[in-house]
């Protein structure tokens, strides 16, 4: 019995020492706590402010992919068009 | 000259059409290719092409005016010294014979058909005005950045030039507002289509690149650095245009190039300072009185929701109607009646989740003129966001008779907790999305319409932080309680469009939003059947959005190969072709 109050009695003096009997010590906890939210908020902003050019990248990344598609499919078109005709008209002469 | 053409296909005989030019000292390579994208223009027998020389001193430029002089249905005016390019258009405008009017800049190219396409559906549509959508021709002639621009948004329009090219009206309505304005060079094209917007009772948009700008180094399409007074010029067109319409409002410009600043809230301050009440809102919040953590801390959502407003807001004729489940923890409505004393009231719910059912009560016992629809989880970021969006909703009813409608919901930007946009506007384009979700957010949005940084119509806004008329919210019935988690802002504003009012996002009223964070996040399957049943046509056709932007995105894409590339490899042949046709006949 004695060895527990004597734990508590430690117990308490522990958390005196952390957070301390008076006013100040709660304001200055308080003020740390407050600091403490101000730098996760200033870092999640920091962290947005990259996830929001990723998501402006994903958009040009997705135009230049299309338009590399596109003149992917008109440069095929193009080839198709003119192997085509260089085979009819050799066809054409040979044939 | 060319072959006769078929007529028009509404049955009738092709309208004249005056194309106007004014003329001063371009590059004579250019004009060339100008006149030559007219000539060869597919109703080319019934277009007119008027053309004023304000004064050029290149002498290659008066010769080839004189050359073009003799061509039919050319029409060439001098003007013995340059009296600026409102002076020179009004003046062809009194030449022109058309029944519809065009406006074409001195270097810049028309396609082969814009005419007949923008005219065709102008008649057909019965409007006085039409535009089309516009891109931009690199000095190395290729066609870039096109414009794809929303159908007619007149809040928009104050805030930004969106229209700019093409821009065709029927010559009675330019007489009507007596042409170009003097005083507002630079700026002349914004005067005349903001006129035109006040007195024109239909305005059609043709969603077809139909004009090609050019990027020449001394003009606006260049750049901000080449006209830096036409923003200036700018500012002073649409600050007359609010005293013309009665909206008190100031104008200023911003950091975006011809992006204007278009403050409303004096419209509400003029009330109050005339000895009339400030409006009533009643700012609606449904909750349980859940807490969690944002930024390292617990916070209880809907106390700081209010506190934020409570402490920070500029407007502060204010009720706070909390709609609270029955499980809401005692001390959190403590908090609640200490955060907002007397303006607090709080209404007892029950049963399971139902965002619609909620805000509807809330509603019902609000006694504000407006309502102000909030989620728990917000927080207030910029002080003047409530006198903002009720700005926007006493703004008066556009156009003749209020044919264009008030503005009777206003939405307000969202951030997510790391700063980047959760709400930047609805975009219904074949699906229901959030404009450009993720982006930062203090960006101006995709170039070069820069939709993020501009005040503007949508098709709706989230019900996360929203200001509505109450009146209207009545009138349409408010939420629909079929829609208990989601959709219920599509459906309210949806509604409230269809009830023949606008609705307009702004970046200048913002509040954090945690979304979700006090509800479980899901989507039912019949409620997107429901909203699909009632709105199928208009969740598929955004009039604010452009349908040549690819579909399910909502970040101004454009679609698969329509993105301009065809121009790139293509056109400046065609263009080569039309100037080497125009030399020849002009020869």
């Amino acid at each position: 019995m004695s060895s527990e109050v004597e734990q508590l009695r430690a117990e308490v003096e522990r958390l005196r020492a952390l957070v301390g009997p008076g006013e100040q010590s709660y304001a200055d906890l308080r003020q740390d706590l407050l600091a403490a939210r101000d730098h996760a908020r200033g870092a999640d902003a920091a962290a947005g402010v990259l996830r929001g050019q990723n998501a402006e990248l994903h958009v040009a990344l997705a135009r230049a992919r299309q338009d590399q598609d596109h003149f992917q499919r008109l440069v095929v078109g193009r080839s198709r068009s003119m192997v085509g005709r260089v085979s009819r008209s050799i066809r054409s002469r040979f044939f | 000259m060319s072959a006769p053409r078929p007529p028009a296909p509404t049955g009738r005989v092709a309208p004249l059409v005056s194309v106007v030019t004014a003329v001063h000292d371009p590059e004579p390579a250019h004009l060339r290719e100008c006149l030559a994208s007219v000539a060869d223009q597919t109703w080319s027998h019934r277009v007119e092409h008027v053309l004023v020389d304000d004064g050029s001193t290149s002498t290659e430029i008066v010769e080839l005016l004189d050359e073009v002089a003799a061509a039919d249905r050319t029409t060439v005016i001098r003007r013995p010294e340059s009296g600026g390019i409102v002076a020179a258009t009004n003046d062809g405008l009194t030449a022109a014979t058309g029944e519809w009017i065009a406006f074409l800049d001195h270097d810049d190219l028309l396609e082969p058909d814009a005419i007949e396409a923008i005219v065709t559906a102008a008649d057909a549509a019965e409007a006085d005005v039409a535009y089309s959508d516009h891109d931009f021709l690199r000095s190395d002639g290729r066609f870039v950045d096109p414009c794809y621009k929303p159908d007619w948004s007149p809040e928009r329009l104050r805030n930004q030039n969106y229209v700019t090219h093409l821009v065709v009206a029927r010559r009675d309505a330019i007489e009507r507002v007596g042409g170009l304005r003097t005083g507002t060079d630079g700026a002349q094209d914004h005067d005349l289509i903001l006129r035109l917007g006040e007195v024109s009772s239909s305005i059609v948009h043709v969603p077809r690149v139909l004009y090609h700008w050019r990027q020449a180094p001394t003009s606006v399409a260049g750049g901000s650095d080449a006209k830096p007074w036409a923003f200036d010029a700018g500012v002073r067109v649409v600050r007359d245009h609010c005293e013309r319409i009665g909206l008190g409002a100031t104008v200023e410009r911003t950091d975006h190039e011809g992006v204007y600043r278009v403050a409303h809230r004096h419209a509400v301050a003029a009330r109050g300072d005339s000895g009339e009440s400030m409006p009533l809102v009643s700012v609606v919040v449904p909750t349980r009185g859940t807490s969690g953590r944002v930024w390292g801390a617990t916070r209880c959502f809907v106390v700081e929701a209010i506190r934020s407003i409570v402490e920070m807001s500029t407007y502060t004729h204010l009720e706070f109607v909390v709609v609270a489940d029955d499980v809401t923890p005692d001390p959190v409505l403590a908090a609640l009646a200490d955060v907002a004393g007397e303006r607090l009231r709080i209404v007892e719910t029950s049963g399971p989740f139902n965002f619609s059912a909620k805000m509807n009560r809330g509603a019902a016992e609000a006694s504000g003129e407006f309502l102000l629809l909030l989620n728990d989880d917000t927080e207030l970021v910029d002080p003047g966001s409530i006198d903002e969006l009720i700005g926007l909703v006493t703004g008066p009813a556009e156009g003749p008779d209020g044919a264009a409608g008030a503005v009777a919901m206003a939405g307000a930007r969202l951030w997510f907790a790391d700063g980047t946009l959760q709400h930047g506007g609805h975009v219904y384009h074949h699906d229901l999305m959030h404009a450009c979700l993720g982006w930062g957010g203090e960006v101006p949005g995709p170039w070069p319409l820069r939709p993020l940084a501009v005040a503007r119509e949508c098709s709706g806004v989230t019900a996360a932080a929203a200001l509505v008329r109450r009146d209207v919210f009545d009138r349409v019935g408010g939420f629909p309680a079929d829609l208990p988690l989601n959709y219920n802002d599509v459906d309210l504003s949806l509604k409230i469009r269809a009830d023949g009012h606008r609705i307009v996002w702004t970046p200048n009223a913002t509040w954090f939003h945690f979304e979700s964070r006090t509800r479980e996040s899901r989507l039912l399957d019949e409620e997107y059947a429901f909203i699909n049943t009632r709105w199928h046509h208009e969740i598929n056709n955004d009039p604010y959005y452009n349908p040549n932007l690819a579909p399910d995105r909502s970040d101004w894409l454009e679609r698969p190969l329509r993105s301009g590339a065809p121009a790139l490899v293509t056109r400046p042949n065609v263009v080569a072709r039309i100037a080497q046709r125009v030399r020849n006949r002009t020869s």
